[in-house]
């Protein structure tokens, strides 16, 4: 019976032996690269977000290698999948402080993961530069920064929108998840507090697709706008309303800009109205040329995440360039750093949020622009 | 310090081993293919993690994180008494189902989908294991323990008595033994150390949300049962060690970093199929599948 087991074992024992290998070839001091890591999502239904950051990180790292690099040296970015799960990240984080000795981890994407690492890399004093919307990350420590704005500013900016338009009753569904409650929850606290009135709140879970008997609840509440914090579901929610009659204004989530919003709704996707940190084709030209190089490498435009992320590798590399590998220095730099990247112009609080322009947006003749 | 990566693999083995023990007690040597496994874990977990924010010492959050689980068990029991094989996997998916469900919408408690950060490190005795050396330590002597107790259970007397329900319920209960009372205390019981397991969990990674405790978590679990062979504790042993170490070894091929994420997933289940179908009863199973 054993010996039948002898091939798994020599399997393990090759795997090992990689393992090996490879961690003395990581040993080896290679002066001329200077390694960072990056914690995403590349596999499972979360993979679009993950693999969209992953091009904008190595469009940018191109980019600063063919200038120069960092002082120098090569920038090399070792990529992790953490599946979006928190267990998962865990095991990234601790390879990638403890046998990479990164000193920055670019990500990750899911806000549960960054929770969840944030306690290794605050003690083995490794910078986090996440992607994530939680505001559980604002307090999650001294070295865990993050280049997407909190869940917080997109809905303050909402209702302040809302209430000048002299809007007062709305309804919100929202996924049940932490993304959708934790916009639910400021939307709610956001809206009131400048006088105007939720009056339904209902919720669905992920990966559902019929949503009639929650969206008639809201019909019947007759709101002026309804909220709908979401992911892609978020199109299937609006095709719903509309075909239910309901005429109140529609406010998506941040997620909403992408490509396929416009290809799924077609004419429904006209004049909805959503809170957004980027605005394409606008303002400098950095912005155009990196739209253009993103099309051009990858074969399609540029999704939300991805500027953010662009932008968090130039400043993360302008930091390398004037404190090497230690993070002190590079916590200290990013505190006071004031970078015009091409999402704007971004510069991060006390808690490692960054202070980015929010602005309202809609849907025009088929192109997402400003409202 | 490739030593503190492989501490912290070997902290996630031992918290997986006490978990795929339990199952292996309930589905290999009971038949009862139990899939709201991953809810008792979930249960064991907010309960340890809730207790000790409210500033409880360790040995009581953990304690309780396994009775609660235990009381559940027990509860899950009376109504999937008379179920069996699809019927049953489909009744306790159920229950992990409304577990979920309870864990996210329960705001006011659990603080639903944001989930529950800076859960306290284990403090015994005045000595914090905040380093994970000691924590390895904790670990491993609950895994050890547990794998004790579990196989002391198996090779029982009462042990014969689950195998005999697991091969031919209506054969044992001619012979007189009571086949409810046997399953109730096998669920228990192995809900008893999957909640236990849900404390480590809670206390070693400091962080908790209902994502953590979903169906998709079970699968794992129920791998490394299957992998390691029904019915066989060394078996299991064995297929946690392969099962948690194989994927992250795959980190270490070196993949072009454009094709990373989905190599990784493919190279994993095609070492999984390979094993399946030269031992399609898993290392050293002694039963079939139901």
């Amino acid at each position: 019976m054993k010996s039948k087991n002898n091939w798994i074992i020599g399997i393990m024992i090759v795997l090992i032996i990689l393992g090996v290998v490879y961690y003395y070839q990581s040993q080896k001091k290679d002066e001329s690269v200077i390694k960072i890591g990056a914690s995403l999502p590349l596999s499972g239904q979360n993979a679009v977000y993950g693999i969209e950051i992953q091009n904008a990180i190595e469009l940018a790292k191109d980019d600063i290698n063919n200038n120069g690099g960092i002082n120098g040296k090569k920038l090399k970015v070792i990529y992790e999948d953490d599946e979006a799960d928190t267990a998962t990240g865990t095991n990234v984080i601790n390879k990638l402080v403890n046998i990479d000795k990164v000193p920055v981890v670019l990500g990750s994407w899911a806000s549960g993961v960054v929770v969840a690492e944030a306690p290794i890399a605050e003690k083995n004093r490794v910078i986090i530069m996440a992607v994530a919307i939680s505001p559980a990350i604002t307090h999650a420590g001294d070295y865990i920064f993050r280049i997407q704005p909190s869940a917080t500013f997109y809905t303050s900016k909402s209702a302040e929108f809302l209430r000048d338009k002299g809007i007062n009753t709305s309804a919100i569904i929202y996924v049940n998840n932490e993304f959708g409650k934790s916009l639910k929850d400021f939307f709610t606290s956001d809206f009131e507090k400048k006088g105007g009135k939720v009056v339904a709140i209902e919720s669905y879970y992920e990966g559902d697709n019929d949503f009639r008997a929650q969206l008639i609840k809201i019909k019947e509440k007759n709101p002026e706008v309804i909220f709908i914090p979401g992911y892609q579901d978020t199109i299937e929610v609006i095709k719903q309303i509309k075909e239910l009659g309901i005429k109140s204004l529609i406010l998506a989530g941040p997620p909403f800009e992408s490509q396929s919003t416009i290809e799924k709704l077609g004419k429904d996707a006209e004049g909805i109205l959503y809170p957004y940190h980027f605005v394409a084709g606008e303002s400098n030209k950095k912005t155009q040329a990196y739209e253009k190089d993103y099309l051009t490498k990858y074969h399609k435009t540029t999704g939300g995440f991805a500027p953010l992320m662009y932008d968090a590798t130039y400043i993360i590399s302008d930091v390398l360039k004037k404190c090497d590998k230690n993070t002190d220095c590079i916590k200290n730099e990013l505190y006071n750093i004031e970078y015009k990247g091409i999402s704007g112009n971004i510069t991060f609080d006390s808690n490692g949020d960054p202070e980015l322009p929010i602005f309202m947006k809609t849907i025009k003749n088929g192109e997402f622009v400003k409202y | 310090m490739i030593e503190a990566y492989l501490i912290h693999l070997l902290i996630l083995i031992g918290i997986y081993l006490i978990l795929a023990i339990s199952l292996q007690l309930a589905l290999g040597f009971n038949g009862l293919s139990n899939f709201g496994h991953i809810a008792f874990f979930g249960i064991g977990a907010y309960t340890s993690a809730l207790l000790a924010l409210s500033g409880w010492s360790f040995l009581i959050c953990f304690v309780s994180a396994g009775i609660l689980a235990m009381i559940f068990g027990f509860l899950l029991a009376i109504p999937t008494n008379k179920l069996k094989g699809d019927y049953l996997a489909l009744a306790t998916m159920g229950f992990s189902f409304v577990v979920y469900a309870v864990l996210l919408n329960w705001t006011e408690l659990t603080r639903g989908p944001l989930g529950i950060p800076g859960i306290p490190r284990p403090v015994l005795l005045g000595y914090s294991l905040s380093d994970n050396f000691s924590f390895l330590i904790l670990t491993a002597v609950i895994a050890l323990a547990s794998y004790f107790v579990i196989y002391r259970i198996t090779k029982s007397p009462f042990g014969k008595v689950i195998e005999s329900i697991r091969d031919d319920e209506l054969a044992s209960r001619i012979l007189g033994k009571n086949s409810f009372k046997t399953k109730s205390i096998i669920l228990g019981v192995s809900a008893f150390f999957a909640g236990i397991a849900g404390s480590l969990y809670a206390s070693y990674i400091t962080f908790i949300d209902p994502s953590s405790f979903t169906m998709m978590q079970l699968v794992p679990v129920l791998l490394i049962v299957i992998v390691g062979g029904l019915a066989s504790l060394p078996g299991t042993i064995m297929a946690t060690f392969i099962l948690m170490l194989v994927p992250e070894a795959l980190r270490f091929v070196g993949f072009p970093s454009s094709i990373i994420g989905p190599m990784r997933q493919i190279l994993y289940a095609l070492i999984l199929i390979i094993i399946l179908i030269y031992k399609p009863k898993g290392f050293y199973g002694k039963v079939e599948m139901v």
